[in-house]
C-alpha cells in the first residue's frame, strides 16, 4: 500500500543510480530485478530500477567470470558452463525462476539449504555490493548481509575442475546434504557443504591425498534440524565428499590424458 | 502512476499502484490466462508469461519493471477458428496437441505450460524429451504427471518441423499415440463414442486461458478478503481490538467472533445428516491450531486488507496444545472442544478428544487367529499430506438484483455448499445460488465448505462483492489434508499362505476439527482390509477386525483427499503382506491373489459398515485383479527382474541396487444408497442437446464422460452435447465430485435421461416415417449419426425432428430428467508395480518406473481415464517418497510453501504407464466403474516393497526418505 505518489526511475549507469540514491536517501529504494514476493515499504518516494544500469554484464578475465548482480541465474548457468553447477541450479529452481530471479536478489534471500550457494562457496566466489566497492568473499557477505545492501557484481574464479553431489527426497527436492568441490590451479580443493539452514563454512584440502573425512564430519557435527540428523549428515556428507573427489580425480585424469 | 506495457505486440496504458505486480496488472487488463497459485517463492509458475521470449513468473516483478519489455500471454495464441462470420487462424499447433493429447485436465496451469513450451519451440524446434521437461520445470502441475503435456510438446515440435519442411500434415490427428493400452476381458455392447478418446469438452477454452475460473470474474467495487490466522496452536481469545484496522483507509469491514451469530456446524461437504460432530464456528473465541481463524477483513485492495490484519490487536491466553495424536486421549490431556454448543455424532466424545470411534468385527477374528500357523504383527505410520491443487481455494460472493446471495466458488460440492452455509450466514437455501465454474484442481480439499462463509459474511457486512482467495501458505496452515495415522496390523496365516484372520487398529488424527473424521478412517479399513478375505473356507467367512479411534489434536484439520483414507490403509496392509509373503517364502503376487476377493463374493465390510449409515451386504460381480496382475507383471518385466540378482546390481556402481515391488489395491465406486445425481436433457432446434448436470467436473473430464454417455444414447457426436454443470439454480441436484461417484452415479442419471429423450425422439420419428410411407414403430428405430434411422434405411435428421417438435406441429419440448442412487458400490481393482534405484550408502531412493494396471470396468474415454491414472500415480509417488507435513512441539508447521513441501516437477518424473483391464460392470453406465481415486492407493507401498527388494530395508513409516533407509541399512 502506497499512499504517496512515487517516482519511478531507470538510471542508465551505476553512477547515476548512486547519485539518485544519494539525493533521495531512505526515501528511495533500488529494484534489483526479479525477486520473490516483491514488496514496497511504506513512505517510499522513489524507485530506482537498476535494469538499465549496466549491471547485467559478463566478462571473463584471467581469474574467472565477472557477472553483474542484475544478471539472472539462467545467465550465470549458461555463462559459467559448469556441469555440476547447472545440476545444482536445476535442483533448486525450475526454469521460470532461473529466468526471473536476479543474482543479487538470490544472494539477498538465500540460505544454507541452497545447492547453488554451496557451489558458489566452493568456487570461492567474491562479491561487490552497492555500498562497498571492494570485493569481499561471498561467505563474509552472507554473514554480514543486512538487507540494506545488495550485490552488484559477483566474481567466480574459474576452477580447474568442479564437482557437485547431493542427496534429497526426490531428484529435484532441496538437498538434505550436498557437497561441492572445486579444484584450483595450485591443486588445492575447496569444499563447501549445504543442506542446513545456516550457511556452514567449508574447508580446503591441499590435494587429492587429503580425504577430508574428518573435516566434513566436523562441519556437520551440529547440523541437526527438522530435515535430517547431524549423524546422517556427517556420514552421508563423508560419502558425498568421497564421490565428489572421485569425480574431480576423474576430470583431472581426463585432462592429463588430453 | 501511468505506465505502458507492450503486450502481445500492442501497447497498453494502465494506471497502476507502484506495488502492483505484473501478474495483477495483466489480469486487471484482461489477460486472465496468467493465474495465481498463491505462492511467494515462484514455485508454482501458474503466473507464467513470456518476457522477451523467455518464460518468467509474473508474480516476481512489479509491473513497472516490465515497461520496455515484450510481454506475451496466452491470449496471443490461437483461438476458435470460426467466430461467426469471422474466420481466424484457429488454435496454435501447441494448443491443438494439448487438446488432442488430453494434456488439459483442470487447465489451471495449461496456459503456463503452453507458453513455456512455445518459448522452447521458438528457439529449438527439435528438442529432446529432457529439454521439454526442463522447459516445463518451472510450472507445477498436480493433475497430469506431465506425461501428456510432454508428449504434446514433442508432437507439436514434430508438426512444426513438418510444416517448415512443407511435409503434408495428416488431416486428422492420430490420437493413438496418446492412448493407453487396453486389455478387454469383457465388453458387451458395440459403441460409437463410449470407449473413444473424445476431446474434453472444456479443453478449448482452457488452452486459450479464457476466464473460466472463479477469480477470473471481477466486479466493479469488489472487495478483497483476508483472514487473520492464529499464531498459537491452542488459545483462548480474551480480547480483540480492531479499532486501528477499521480506521485504515480502504477497509470496508473487520469481523470477529463477537460480530457473527454463533452457529455450530461442520465443514465436511457431505449429505445430510453430516456423519460427524458439529464443532466449528465461522469465528470463535478459541483457536485450535496455528492458522485457525481469528478475524476477517474486507478492503479495497489485497494490500490494504493485509495491512489491516497487522493492525488487529489480539490478547491470547495460551492453553497447552496436543500435537502428538498419541497424547490426545491420555488422562489429563487438555480438552480441545470445550464449547457447550458441540454436537456429538455417534461415539464422539470431546471430553477425551475423541471425534469418532469405529469398531467393526466381521465373523470371528479370535478363532481365525487360533487357526493360524503363524501370526505377524507390526506397527506402521502414515503422514499428513496436502492436496496441493494449484488453484487455491477461492470464492466470490455478491448480492444479485433479487437480493439473493450468489456464491461463485471453486468447490467440488456446490449443492452441499448451498445447504450448509445457509444456517451459518442466516439465509434460507432459496436465497442462495452457488455456481461452480472450472476448478483448478481440488483432490478432495474442495469437498470442504471451507471459505464460502468468509466471503459471504463480508458481503453481508458490506453489501459489496467480496473475493476471498487463499494464499499458498493458507492452503498449508488452514485448509485440509490427509489424515495421518498410527496403524497396528495383526495377521494370521497358514503355512500355505491362507490368511485366517486380519486385524487393523488405526489411531487417526483429525486435527482440530472433526470434519470427515469417521468416514475417512472408516474407508481406511473398509477398502483396504476388504480386499483380502483369505482362501478356501475363509472366503465364505472371512475373519476381519477393524478398530479405529479418531482423535482431535491442535494441528490443522484433516479432511478429504483423493483416495479418502484408503491410501492410509494400503501402506500398512500391503507392506505387511509383503513381509508375510517373504517370511513364508511365497511369491508376493501369488500370496496376494490367493487371499484376494473374487467375483461373486461379498465385499466383507458391506456386511458391517457404511459411512455412518446402515450397512447393506453387497456382492462384488466384477474383479479384474488377476488380469491386472498379469498385464502389469508383463509390462514391468517382473519375471525377468524379481529374484534376478544380476538385474538388481548396477555395473561399476556397487553402492546402487535396483528393486522391484508391487501392491494390489481396491477402491469403491460411490457410496451406496446415498450418493445421488440428477441430469436433465433437452433438444435444440438444430438437433443439438443441452445436458444439465449437478455433477462437478474438477478437471477430471467428467463433463466429457457424461456427454459421451448421452451422445452414445442419442446417436450424436459429443460436440452436439452442450454441457452445463453445477449451478444450483439451473442444474439438477448432485452430491458433487467425491467418492469416485460421478461417472457411475451421475452417468447413470444421464443415461436414463438420455434414454427417455431418445424414446420420445423415436416416437415422433415413427410418426413421420409412417406418414412418409415407411411404416414402423419407435422400437424399430435407431438413433445414429444425428439421425433417426428406420429399418429400411430411411433417415430423418434430429434437426428435422427438433424443428418438427419445437415449431411445426404438436409442439413440445423434447426433454427429460432423471436421477440415480445406487444400491451398489462396485470396486475397481488395480495392480501397481514399481522399480527403484537405491543408493545404499546414502539411502537415496530414485523411483524409475511405475506401472498401474487397472480394472475400472469399461473405460468411457481412454485418454482422460489414463490422465486420471497418471496424475494420481504422481500424487501417490510424492506420498511414497517426499510429501509430509511436520509440526514442532508448539504446533508450528515446517511446510508453508511448495518449496519445503515438494511436489514432483516435470524434470524429475519417473516413467509412468497405465494399462486398463476392461471388465463389464452390469450396474454401471455402459459397464463403467470408477477410476479417479484408485491410483492413489498402491504406488507408495509398491515403492516401499521395491526398496525392500533392492536392499533389504523394510521401511515402516511412510514416506521412504533417505535417512530412514540409511538408518535401517546401518542397523543391519
Amino acid at each position: 500500500m502506497t499512499e504517496k505518489k512515487i517516482q519511478y526511475l531507470r538510471p542508465a549507469s551505476l553512477a547515476e543510480a548512486l547519485s539518485l540514491k544519494q539525493e533521495f536517501g531512505d526515501r528511495a529504494k533500488y529494484l534489483f530485478g526479479g525477486t520473490f514476493q516483491p514488496r514496497l515499504e511504506e513512505n517510499l518516494e522513489v524507485l530506482i530500477d537498476l535494469q538499465d544500469a549496466g549491471l547485467d554484464s559478463m566478462e571473463w578475465n584471467e581469474i574467472g567470470l565477472k557477472i553483474g548482480g542484475m544478471a539472472t541465474l539462467k545467465t550465470l548457468e549458461e555463462t559459467l558452463g559448469l556441469a555440476g553447477f547447472g545440476e545444482a541450479l536445476k535442483i533448486e529452481f525450475g526454469l521460470n525462476v532461473r529466468n526471473s530471479l536476479s543474482l543479487s536478489n538470490f544472494l539477498a534471500q538465500t540460505n544454507g539449504r541452497s545447492p547453488i550457494l554451496c557451489c558458489l562457496l566452493a568456487l570461492e566466489t567474491s562479491v561487490v555490493t552497492l555500498n562497498k566497492p571492494e570485493e569481499v568473499s561471498l561467505l563474509s557477505f552472507l554473514h554480514e548481509r543486512t538487507g540494506n545492501d545488495q550485490v552488484i557484481q559477483i566474481l567466480v574464479p574459474e576452477p580447474v575442475n568442479f564437482a557437485f553431489d547431493s542427496v534429497g527426497r526426490s531428484p529435484k527436492d532441496l538437498p538434505i546434504v550436498c557437497v561441492a568441490a572445486a579444484q584450483t590451479a595450485d591443486g588445492a580443493i575447496n569444499i563447501a557443504v549445504g543442506g542446513t539452514m545456516e550457511v556452514t563454512p567449508g574447508f580446503k584440502l591441499h590435494n587429492f591425498d587429503d580425504d577430508g573425512q574428518a573435516e566434513i564430519r566436523a562441519v556437520f557435527a551440529d547440523a541437526q534440524d527438522g530435515w535430517a540428523s547431524s549423524e546422517y549428515r556427517q556420514e552421508v556428507g563423508a560419502v558425498l565428499l568421497s564421490r565428489t573427489l572421485q569425480k574431480l580425480h576423474l576430470q583431472a585424469g581426463n585432462q592429463e590424458a588430453k | 502512476m501511468n505506465l505502458t506495457l507492450h503486450i502481445n505486440h500492442k501497447d497498453y496504458q494502465a494506471e497502476v499502484r507502484p506495488e502492483q505486480r505484473l501478474l495483477g496488472v495483466l489480469r486487471a487488463l484482461g489477460f486472465l490466462g496468467a493465474k495465481s497459485g498463491g505462492c511467494v517463492k515462484g514455485e508454482c509458475g501458474a503466473c507464467t508469461v513470456l518476457m522477451d521470449g523467455d518464460p518468467i513468473n509474473s508474480c516476481m516483478f512489479f509491473a513497472l519493471q516490465a515497461q520496455g519489455h515484450e510481454i506475451e500471454t496466452i491470449e496471443n495464441a490461437g483461438q476458435h477458428p470460426q467466430q461467426g462470420w469471422k474466420l481466424t487462424d484457429g488454435y496454435s499447433i501447441l494448443q491443438q496437441t494439448f487438446i488432442e493429447s488430453g494434456s488439459v485436465q483442470c487447465g489451471y496451469c495449461t496456459p503456463a505450460m503452453l507458453l513455456a513450451a512455445k518459448s522452447l519451440l521458438d528457439k529449438n524446434p527439435d528438442p529432446t524429451e529432457a529439454e521439454v521437461r526442463d522447459a516445463l520445470s518451472g510450472v507445477l502441475c498436480r493433475c497430469t504427471a506431465y506425461v501428456k503435456p510432454v508428449q504434446a510438446v514433442l508432437a507439436a515440435a514434430e508438426k512444426i518441423r513438418a510444416l517448415e519442411n512443407s511435409d503434408n500434415l495428416a488431416s486428422s490427428p492420430d490420437l493413438s499415440v496418446y492412448e493407453p493400452k487396453i486389455f478387454t476381458l469383457d465388453q458387451r455392447e458395440a459403441t460409437t463414442t463410449i470407449g473413444k478418446s473424445e476431446i474434453k469438452v472444456d479443453a478449448a477454452k482452457l488452452v486459450q486461458g479464457k476466464p473460466a475460473f472463479t477469480a477470473d470474474w471481477q466486479f466493479p467495487g469488489m472487495l478483497y478478503a483476508k483472514v487473520l490466522a492464529s499464531p498459537y496452536a491452542h488459545a483462548y481469545i480474551r480480547n480483540i481490538d480492531t479499532s486501528q484496522a477499521k480506521a485504515l483507509e480502504g477497509v470496508a469491514a473487520v469481523l470477529t467472533w463477537e460480530d457473527l451469530p454463533r452457529v455450530v456446524h461442520s465443514t465436511a461437504g457431505q449429505s445430510d445428516p453430516i456423519p460427524g460432530p458439529l464443532d466449528t464456528f465461522s469465528l470463535d473465541n478459541k483457536v485450535r491450531f496455528v492458522g485457525d481463524r481469528v478475524a476477517m477483513v474486507a478492503a479495497e485492495t489485497p494490500e490494504i486488507a493485509e495491512k489491516a490484519l497487522s493492525l488487529i490487536k489480539v490478547d491470547y491466553e495460551e492453553v497447552p496444545p496436543i500435537i502428538d495424536m498419541r497424547e490426545a486421549m491420555k488422562p489429563g490431556a487438555p480438552m480441545i472442544h470445550d464449547e457447550p454448543e458441540y454436537i456429538n455424532f455417534g461415539e464422539s466424545d470431546p471430553s477425551i478428544n475423541l471425534a469418532a470411534k469405529i469398531r467393526i468385527n466381521i465373523n470371528d477374528v479370535d478363532e481365525g487367529f487360533a487357526d493360524a500357523d503363524r501370526i505377524f504383527e507390526q506397527e506402521y505410520w502414515v503422514p499428513k499430506v496436502q492436496q496441493a491443487h494449484i488453484e487455491p481455494h477461492v470464492a466470490l460472493t455478491w448480492w444479485d438484483e433479487d437480493d439473493r446471495l450468489v456464491v461463485r466458488t471453486s468447490t467440488q460440492v456446490p449443492f452441499h455448499v448451498r445447504r450448509m452455509i445457509a444456517p451459518v450466514i442466516g439465509l434460507p437455501v432459496k436465497r442462495i445460488r452457488v455456481i461452480k465454474p472450472r476448478i483448478g484442481g481440488g483432490f478432495g480439499n474442495k469437498q470442504e465448505v471451507l471459505i464460502e462463509d468468509v466471503a459471504a459474511h463480508l458481503t453481508i457486512a458490506t453489501g459489496r462483492p467480496v473475493l476471498y482467495e487463499m494464499t499458498r501458505e493458507e492452503e498449508f496452515i488452514a485448509s485440509r489434508s490427509r489424515h495421518p495415522m498410527h496403524i497396528r496390523m495383526k495377521t494370521g496365516v497358514k503355512n500355505d499362505g491362507t490368511m485366517t484372520a486380519n486385524e487393523m487398529y488405526a489411531l487417526s488424527d483429525t486435527g482440530a476439527y472433526g470434519c470427515h473424521a469417521l468416514t475417512v478412517t472408516g474407508n481406511t479399513g473398509q477398502k483396504s482390509m476388504g480386499l483380502y478375505v483369505g482362501d478356501g473356507e475363509y472366503r465364505l467367512k472371512p475373519n476381519i477386525r477393524f478398530y479405529a479411534d479418531i482423535v482431535y489434536t491442535n494441528t490443522p484439520p484433516s479432511g478429504a483427499y483423493r483416495g479418502y483414507g484408503v491410501p492410509q490403509g494400503y501402506w500398512p496392509l500391503d507392506r505387511h503382506f509383503e513381509m508375510i509373503a517373504r517370511e513364508l517364502g511365497m511369491d508376493p503376487l501369488e500370496f496376494r491373489l490367493k487371499n484376494a476377493l473374487r467375483a461373486g463374493e461379498f465385499q466383507p465390510f458391506s456386511t458391517a459398515w457404511n459411512e455412518g449409515r446402515e450397512p447393506v451386504p453387497e456382492i462384488v460381480h466384477t474383479v479384474g485383479l488377476e488380469e491386472c496382475v498379469r498385464q502389469g507383471r508383463a509390462a514391468i518385466g517382473w519375471d525377468e527382474k524379481f529374484g534376478n540378482e544380476a538385474w538388481h546390481t548396477v555395473a561399476g556402481k556397487p553402492h546402487l541396487r535396483r528393486g522391484i515391488g508391487v501392491a494390489t489395491v481396491m477402491q469403491g465406486t460411490a457410496i451406496p444408497y446415498l450418493d445421488m445425481g440428477g441430469a436433465h436433457i433437452k433438444i435444440n432446434d438444430d438437433g443439438s442437446f443441452n445436458l444439465m448436470v449437478g455433477a462437478t467436473d474438477l478437471g477430471t473430464g467428467s463433463d466429457t464422460a457424461l456427454a459421451q454417455i448421452a451422445a452414445e444414447v442419442l446417436g450424436v457426436n459429443v460436440e452436439d452435447m452442450i454441457v452445463t454443470s453445477s449451478d444450483t439454480d439451473t442444474t439438477p441436484f448432485d452430491v458433487g465430485a467425491y467418492a469416485s461417484s460421478t461417472t457411475y452415479i451421475s452417468g447413470t442419471a444421464v443415461k436414463r435421461a438420455a434414454e427417455q429423450v431418445a424414446e420420445r425422439i423415436k416416437q415422433r420419428a415413427a410418426v413421420i416415417f409412417t406418414e412418409r410411407g415407411c411404416e414402423c414403430t419407435p422400437q424399430d428405430i435407431v438413433l445414429r449419426d444425428k439421425h433417426a434411422v428406420a429399418p429400411d434405411g430411411e433417415r430423418i435428421s434430429l434437426a428435422e425432428i427438433a424443428m418438427d417438435s419445437l415449431h411445426w406441429r404438436k409442439q413440445e419440448q423434447i426433454m427429460a430428467s432423471a436421477s440415480y442412487v445406487s444400491p451398489n458400490s462396485p470396486p475397481p481393482f488395480a495392480a501397481q508395480f514399481a522399480t527403484v534405484l537405491v543408493d545404499v550408502e546414502t539411502g537415496q531412493v530414485t523411483v524409475e518406473d511405475l506401472i498401474m494396471a487397472v480394472d475400472s470396468g469399461v473405460i468411457i474415454n481412454p485418454i482422460t481415464a489414463s490422465g486420471q491414472i497418471e496424475g494420481g500415480i504422481a500424487q501417490a509417488l510424492g506420498y511414497g517418497v517426499c510429501e509430509e507435513m511436520v509440526y514442532d512441539e508448539n504446533g508450528q508447521p515446517r511446510e508453508r510453501d511448495l518449496v519445503d513441501y515438494h511436489i514432483f516437477r516435470a524434470d524429475e518424473m519417473p516413467r509412468i504407464r497405465s494399462i486398463f483391464v476392461q471388465t463389464y460392470e452390469e450396474t454401471g453406465p455402459f459397464g463403467a466403474k470408477a477410476v479417479a481415486e484408485i491410483p492413489l492407493d498402491g504406488a507408495a507401498p509398491a515403492i516401499g516393497n521395491a526398496v525392500l527388494d533392492a536392499c533389504g530395508a523394510s521401511i515402516l513409516d511412510n514416506p521412504v526418505t533417505p535417512e530412514k533407509v540409511w538408518r535401517v541399512l546401518k542397523k543391519r
